[in-house]
């Protein structure tokens, strides 16, 4: 009898044994055959293609046409701003409008034209294009690495003057400047961005004194502070600041905005130092200084078209 | 009276083993539909996993949400980063039992409900859905379709794309599932 009641008890444990791990089964199961997630792109490092000065490693997608118009309104304070330039908003610094498309989703190319920011040099067509190298991934590569580059050209009448930055007589390549990047970005963690390029800057007729090559590198982040608001900030430093360019009292560029999305939309309200949009303006160019008063809002539109669907 | 109980034991250890048949399928199909009348908005994907126990009448499905495809990017990007929050919540999952397990050695279809936990957006809520299966052999065809309401689930929608994103989601599944043999 005691040894029928072991058997039956034995038996029963044995059941529910089995009973359960049958279910544990079915989740092992799944766990095993479930696509895992450790090697993912990254994505949304940034919200779109460009923070305030500098490029991001964002791209248009495949058959999407990005339409942006950027703004910089004139010195908030200082002479040229104050309560007798409404702070500003009577003067317009620079104007960009441009199309961006994504021919894959690696790869974009864009058109812009500019007023320039005040620098010489103005009415700027430029063509430039991006290319991702590579894409961050979960636990798999931690940077997402990107190319930027473009050339712009200046439409304004050649001024005629011997030695001037915007006497074109000579040959047309004058009125050409090149500008290029590569860009190392990170998604540290799904609120903060970093980003990081060494850029290059060459313009093919400066003053006498100046630098025709400038080399720079330039810093800036992104940070939620909520899921459709976020701050932005990017800062270039110029290594090779030219004699010239020292003379005239050259300043860092730097920005500082709000990111505000809204579907299609992404509105940036910012603030930024520079006049200029294009990085061949405000790089080697930029003497509006921060300390003085010389920063102004602006504000960059994007607003993403769809032209061919998947 | 030893040896009747003995046998009894045996038959329902040896009975458990040789009934037990379990079910998988590792491209499950699942449809997402938002419609409203500016925009109707859905998203695919065929490689979420669905596991079913005949006998216990268990089902397990996973859903990767970022496999989810959708026919423009930007909305992909908008659905993972601002909506599903993916990176934080990377699956959906669905743990139920079906109501009334229907005979799988008849070939036939049943409309069945299954009742369960489903896990979205890292929000748990009991529910009950209707599913067809349809039993033959070597192979047991699962189909459901229901509503998910997106506040259930903490999805907030902003009022300004209201007019574009329903607050109520279809979600279309179609399984073929294959036997696993132990």
């Amino acid at each position: 009898m005691h040894l029928l009641k072991s058997i039956l008890l034995g038996g029963y444990t044995l059941t529910t044994l089995s009973l359960s791990s049958q279910q544990d089964d079915l989740t092992k199961l799944l766990d095993s055959i479930a696509p895992s997630n450790s090697s993912e792109p990254v994505i949304a490092t940034f919200k779109t293609t460009r923070l305030i000065n500098l490029t991001t490693i964002e791209q248009v997608k495949r058959g999407e046409l990005d339409f942006r118009i950027a703004h910089r309104f004139g010195d908030i304070a200082g002479n040229a701003g104050g309560a007798s330039e409404f702070f500003g908003f009577d003067n317009v610094s620079d104007i960009r409008f441009s199309f961006d498309y994504g021919l894959t989703d690696k790869w974009q190319i864009g058109i812009g034209r500019s007023k320039g920011g005040g620098y010489g040099q103005s009415q700027v067509f430029d063509l430039n294009t991006k290319y991702k190298i590579k894409q961050q991934s979960n636990n798999g590569f931690p940077l997402a690495i990107s190319v930027h580059g473009g050339l712009t050209y200046t439409s304004m009448e050649s001024n005629h003057t011997l030695s001037s930055s915007e006497n074109f007589d000579k040959t047309i390549a004058h009125r050409f400047n090149y500008f290029g990047q590569i860009l190392f970005a990170r998604k540290i963690n799904d609120q903060f961005s970093v980003i990081l390029a060494p850029t290059i800057v060459h313009r093919n007729l400066v003053t006498l004194g100046d630098n025709n090559t400038h080399f720079a590198i330039a810093a800036g982040a992104r940070a939620k502070i909520s899921k459709r608001v976020a701050i932005i900030g990017d800062y270039y430093q110029v290594l090779n600041v030219s004699s010239y360019q020292k003379a005239l009292g050259h300043q860092m560029p730097i920005g500082l905005g709000l990111e505000i999305e809204t579907g299609g939309h992404v509105f940036h309200a910012l603030f930024s130092t520079n006049t200029g949009i294009m990085e061949s303006q405000f790089l080697p160019n930029n003497t509006a200084k921060f300390t003085a008063g010389q920063v102004r809002l602006g504000f960059n539109i994007s607003r993403i078209f769809t032209v061919l669907k998947d | 009276m030893n040896y009747r109980n003995l046998l009894i034991i045996a038959a329902c250890i040896v009975s458990q083993k040789s009934y037990t048949q379990t079910w998988l399928s590792k491209n499950t199909q699942v449809r997402i539909f938002s419609s409203t009348p500016i925009e109707d908005i859905d998203a695919k994907t065929n490689t979420a996993v669905l596991a079913l126990n005949e006998k216990s009448g268990k089902i397990l499905m996973k859903l990767q949400i970022k496999s989810l495809s959708f026919p423009k990017k930007l909305m992909q990007e908008h659905f993972n980063e601002n909506y599903m929050e993916s990176d934080k919540h990377p699956t959906a999952e669905f743990e139920g039992v079906i109501q009334n397990i229907p005979d799988f050695t008849v070939a036939k279809t049943t409309e069945l409900k299954v009742k369960g936990t489903m896990t979205i957006h890292g929000v748990k809520r009991e529910i009950e859905v209707p599913i067809s299966l349809t039993t033959s052999k070597d192979k047991v065809l699962g189909q459901s379709k229901f509503k998910v309401k997106c506040a259930d689930y903490n999805v907030e929608i902003p009022k300004i794309v209201l007019k574009n994103i329903a607050e109520d989601i279809e979600v279309t599944i179609l399984a073929e599932l294959n036997p696993i043999k132990k």
